[in-house]
């Protein structure tokens, strides 16, 4: 027992300090800045120097140091409160905000159970024959994952809208409002465009999901999710990248109407943890997204003793379980980071939307289209 | 059942993590608050009236039909996880249930509740 | 069970309503601003009497049958309330469009709401559980709360809307909760398993475990036979004795809900402001349908599941409770509707006694004489007092016009000459409803009070009460003539003061027309629907069904008062 929770601290800490938070916190330099510089045609932050640590000192190191001086400046800054605001609210909103982007983690594989005996790779599926599976890859393997990820993305509502009321600031109320609307607007599509992906899966479970997402149909081609629902997978994306309020659907925060929206009156870390919070959440959409819809931690023609090039029981080119592990892991974070420069790029080649064609593509495009896609997705599934 | 203790604890750790962090500018930061740190910010003018605005009848009409396709969602998804097993009959079934949800935001629709202005 | 063909054909109904309901919302979305609606009445007419005939024909009659589980029954019970409530609302959509077009209300959703309501009114009267009945229960009132804050514009109309939907909403909350005492009680909220959990719960509180057990143990085998869900007698079996008052309190709780949907003194306080502010077809469906659907509804729930012997009659009996809302409704409505000088007020008061003499009827029925086939008799006064209240609320909203409404006695002065056809039919209706000979209320009121004096005359402690009871409801009830025919005054002897401008649109006066001579017709020829409602109470399907048929030769009741065999 105590074992087990040590290995569930061990995952926690793994997954949330060595993967979600740097990869995050490294978006705001090379995605926010550096990303943006180069598509803006400007050097962007180089300044910065990692003096203490001899050799660096006189490096930029592509502005990474820039990101942590950010960092430790924010500690040493003024917390204030406005007057009138509801301090205890206003003490408390950061760490709402941060909760759900670090507690969504939970359900994400990073790869399949760990197997102590002999894989045998039967309908592209890994079989763990004489052994045990080992649960390592993922913080807890829940049947409702997929459920327990959009209760918990519910929860990420609160944030927002609290922080906006509870700041007794008009800006930050408009944002509240503006944030919580667009919001729920987009949990809708979310919802219903993954119940295509969950109708073809038969399952909630993520890691489930990964696993069938290795077969292959005809032989050659990864079912995937994007490969079986491509609709879907582009609702979703826009959905989710809404949901993290992030541009172009920056309507919550949008500097030129509203300075920073419903965090205009946070300072010092505060501000920084709501910030920090935005960018866990944009990794998270990321994985997620990776785990529906690219294939998670899969890689094609890849099963659990190396290399299977159609419905073979023997592997064309056999490589040991680490190695597999290692190339699934690697994967997984590609695929990741793959979404997030997605939607780098996209933030910085669209133009913001106005709030009323924010909300016209969540009603009138998204939430119809999903609906065509879950029905046609049912006859379909329903006739074969 | 280790899977919901691996819940309560990462939920355990999201709260400690999120405390720590804001209490650490209360430790670390300078405290000298005056008159201007402490109003809010209105684009540099003096703030004036109630904070608390009154909210757009628009949210709440959002709010509404986000409770309806919501639940919709909610009575879907399960559906999709077993629609394999129920064949052309629970298609049937579900297919009635979305037309008569997309007949409601169809009629939403058309009497102007999804238009933003 | 179990057959998906019976299945859906057993709620073609329900989806006909349902499905004509949303043809009507999505024409009136696609259509120009300012065009007339009216066309959408004949459509919701079509699809009432579509609903009527489906439920009529596509159904076998003189089966009862579970559908969907055991989730509802069609029986003739269902079927001929089917009919009741699509007369009503066919009614309604034709006196309707006139009084809407009048007040600037002129929207297709009028329509759908109605056959949204009367969608809900069948399931409601079908249901054979108490989850059913809730969501059935709710898609009737949610419609009716929104007719009844139609004309938005109006304040009263609000007013009276939102008056209703609170303590609706109230009821609603007073039922669920009501619901799950029950369902904690017994373990399931099925209407016939309640029942037989009644049955033996209360028998294990009055008789000790011995007997108990051996009750239960009975009603699991009867139950198994009956080719019911053999787990629901094993859950039967687990329940404890300290059931017994939670399973009072949640019935009675059940029954105050009811009583607020019926507008039942004391629970009538809403109907007087509601039935005056709301547009004035919509009180004729409120005060008709709406209270049929809840009687008729209240009667299935009271011969199914609470109709166990010693749960109706003695120390813990509903029937009680219902000889106090019955006496108190008849009187006070009575009474108060004398002093009302605003008809539509008058006309709500009158509905609340007319509650009053429905509940007499249950009253008669949960008597230890009485039996669940006395409740015929009602569904012959649902039939009257339905027609008749639609009818008279019809002759009003004809009347009525924008800024002149028709609410006032004296706004009906001299109508009688200058419309003769709806003086004519204004009369009858008033006729009706004060239970005056050729009109149908007198055959209705007749009934109920023979079902009455029959179960008193069946013997037992307190049938003198029921006589009482009795000749109390006949004495205000010649009260109550006095406010029927006053309007019949101002109707006849009082110098004309206005003109009705004409509409395009005549489809109220043949409504009118419809109500007026069926309202005859019941009262000079009552035999066939009465043998109808016969048919139908004695055709409802999972009534504790010949418990005192049964009984009158079975050497029962043992000590106590307690009845072990069903």
């Amino acid at each position: 027992m105590l074992t087990d929770i040590l290995l569930i601290l061990l995952k926690i800490v793994a997954v949330v300090l060595l993967f979600a938070m740097p990869i995050g916190s490294l978006m705001t330099l090379l995605g926010d800045r550096k990303q943006s510089s180069m598509i803006q045609n400007r050097v962007g932050p180089n300044r910065a120097r990692l003096s203490i640590i001899p050799g660096l000192g006189r490096l930029p190191l592509v502005g990474i140091p820039h990101f942590l001086a950010d960092g430790l400046k924010m500690i040493f800054k003024e917390d204030a409160i406005p007057d009138g605001a509801d301090r205890t609210w206003h003490n408390i909103v950061p760490a709402m905000a941060l909760f759900p982007a670090i507690v969504m983690w939970a359900v994400i594989p990073f790869h399949d159970h760990y197997c102590t005996g002999e894989i045998v790779v039967q309908n592209y599926r890994d079989i763990c024959v004489e052994g045990q599976t080992r649960n390592f890859f993922s913080i807890a393997n829940l049947d409702a994952g997929l459920l327990y990820v959009f209760a918990i993305s519910g929860v990420s509502v609160y944030g927002a809208a609290i922080a906006g009321w509870a700041s007794n600031a008009k800006y930050s109320l408009i944002g509240g409002l503006r944030s919580s609307a667009q919001m729920i607007s987009y949990e809708v599509s979310m919802a219903l465009s993954v119940a295509g992906a969950i109708l073809i899966y038969g399952t909630l479970n993520l890691n489930e999901m990964v696993v069938q997402q290795g077969h292959l149909i005809g032989g050659w081609l990864p079912m995937w999710g994007i490969v079986v629902q491509p609709l879907a997978f582009f609702i979703f994306l826009g959905a989710m990248m809404a949901e993290t309020k992030r541009a172009p659907f920056d309507m919550p925060e949008g500097e030129s109407e509203i300075v920073a929206g419903y965090f205009t009156e946070f300072s010092s870390m505060k501000f920084a943890v709501i910030q920090l919070s935005e960018y866990v959440a944009t990794v998270f959409v990321g994985a997620l997204i990776a785990t529906i819809f690219l294939g998670g931690w899969q890689v094609p023609y890849l099963y659990g003793d190396g290399f299977h090039f159609g419905n073979t029981p023997t592997a064309a080119l056999e490589l040991p379980y680490w190695a597999v592990i290692a190339l699934r892991i690697g994967a997984f974070s590609f695929k990741t980071i793959f979404i997030l420069w997605l939607q780098f790029m996209l933030r910085w080649t669209l133009p913001r939307f106005r709030y009323d064609q924010v909300m016209n593509l969540g009603w009138k495009i998204f939430l119809p289209l999903s609906l065509a896609n879950l029905v046609i997705t049912a006859f379909v599934v329903a006739i074969l | 059942m280790i899977d919901h203790i691996a819940i309560l604890i990462i939920f355990i750790f999201a709260s400690i993590l999120g405390a720590t962090v804001v209490a650490l500018s209360v430790f670390f930061g300078p405290k000298n608050p005056n008159r201007w740190k402490k109003t809010v910010y209105e684009s540099g003018s003096e703030p004036f009236g109630d904070s608390r605005l009154k909210l757009d009848i628009k949210f709440y009409m959002i709010a509404i039909s986000f409770i309806m396709f919501d639940v919709e969602a909610v009575f879907l998804i399960p559906w999709a996880v077993v629609a394999k097993k129920y064949g052309l009959y629970g298609f049937a079934v579900a297919f009635v249930f979305i037309t008569i949800l997309a007949i409601g935001l169809v009629y939403e629709w058309g009497r102007g509740g999804l238009e933003w202005d | 069970m179990g057959n998906p063909a019976f299945d859906i054909l057993s709620i073609l109904p329900f989806a006909v309503a349902c499905s004509f309901g949303m043809l009507i919302l999505l024409l009136e979305v696609f259509q120009r601003q300012t065009a007339s609606r009216s066309y959408l009445a004949g459509i919701a007419v079509v699809g009432f009497l579509l609903t009527a005939f489906v439920s009529g024909s596509f159904l076998p009659t003189g089966t009862a049958r579970a559908t969907f589980g055991g989730m509802a029954w069609i029986d003739g019970y269902t079927q001929i309330f089917t009919s009741l409530f699509c007369l009503a609302g066919a009614l309604t959509a034709m006196i309707a469009p006139r009084y809407l077009q009048e007040h600037g209300a002129d929207r297709g959703e009028f329509y759908a709401l109605l056959l949204f309501s009367v969608a809900g009114m069948i399931m409601m009267v079908a249901a054979a559980d108490l989850v059913v009945f809730f969501v059935a229960l709710e898609i009737m009132s949610i419609a009716v709360y929104a007719l009844a804050a139609y004309t938005r514009r109006s304040k009263l109309s609000s007013e009276a809307g939102f008056k209703y939907f609170v303590l609706g909403a109230f009821a609603s909350a007073i039922l669920l909760y009501g619901i799950a005492l029950v369902y904690g009680a017994t373990g399931t909220t099925n209407l016939a398993a309640i029942g037989q959990a009644f049955g033996g719960d209360v028998a294990r509180g009055a008789t000790g475990d011995a007997a108990a057990m051996s009750t239960l143990a009975q009603n699991a085998i009867v139950a198994a036979a009956r080719g019911a869900d053999v787990s629901v007698a094993a859950v039967i079996g687990n329940t404890g004795a300290g059931a017994v008052p939670l399973a009072i309190l949640g019935a009675t709780l059940i029954l105050i809900a009811f009583s607020f949907k019926i507008a039942a003194v004391p629970f009538h306080m809403w109907a007087p402001d509601a039935y005056t502010g709301a547009p004035t077809p919509v009180v004729g469906f409120m005060a008709a349908a709406v209270k049929a659907a809840g009687v008729a509804a209240l009667f299935r729930v009271v011969s199914v599941a609470l109709f166990s012997d010693s749960f109706r009659g003695g120390e813990y009996g509903w029937v009680q409770i219902f000889f106090a809302l019955a006496l108190l409704s008849m009187v006070v409505g009575n009474l108060v509707a004398l002093v009302q000088g605003n008809i539509k007020r008058m006309l709500a008061y009158s509905s609340v006694a007319h509650a009053g003499y429905m509940l007499v009827a249950f009253t008669a029925v949960g008597f230890r004489g009485g039996d669940i086939s006395m409740g015929s008799g009602l569904v012959f006064y649902l039939f009257a007092y339905t027609i008749a209240t639609i009818g008279a609320f019809g002759v009003l909203s004809w009347l009525g016009s924008r800024g002149m409404p028709c609410d006032n006695f004296e706004d009906l002065d001299g109508v009688g000459y200058r419309y003769p056809w709806i003086g004519l039919a204004m009369s009858i209706f008033m006729l009706s409803a004060a239970g005056i000979p050729p009109a149908a209320g007198f055959i209705g009121k007749f009934l109920v009070f023979k079902s009455a004096v029959a179960a008193s005359a069946a013997g037992g402690p307190g049938s003198g009460l029921l006589i009482f009871l009795v000749v109390t409801g006949i004495l205000v009830s010649v009260a109550g003539v006095y406010y029927y025919l006053r309007v019949i005054v101002h109707l006849y002897m009082k110098k004309a003061t206005r003109e009705v401008p004409e509409m395009p649109y005549g489809a109220a006066r043949w409504a009118i027309v419809i109500c007026a001579v069926l309202t005859l017709a019941l009262g000079v020829l009552p035999g066939k629907l009465v043998n109808s409602s016969e048919q139908a109470v004695g055709q409802m399907a999972g009534r504790a069904d010949g418990v005192y048929q049964q009984s009158a030769e079975a050497p029962l009741p043992t000590p106590g008062g307690i009845r072990l065999i069903r």
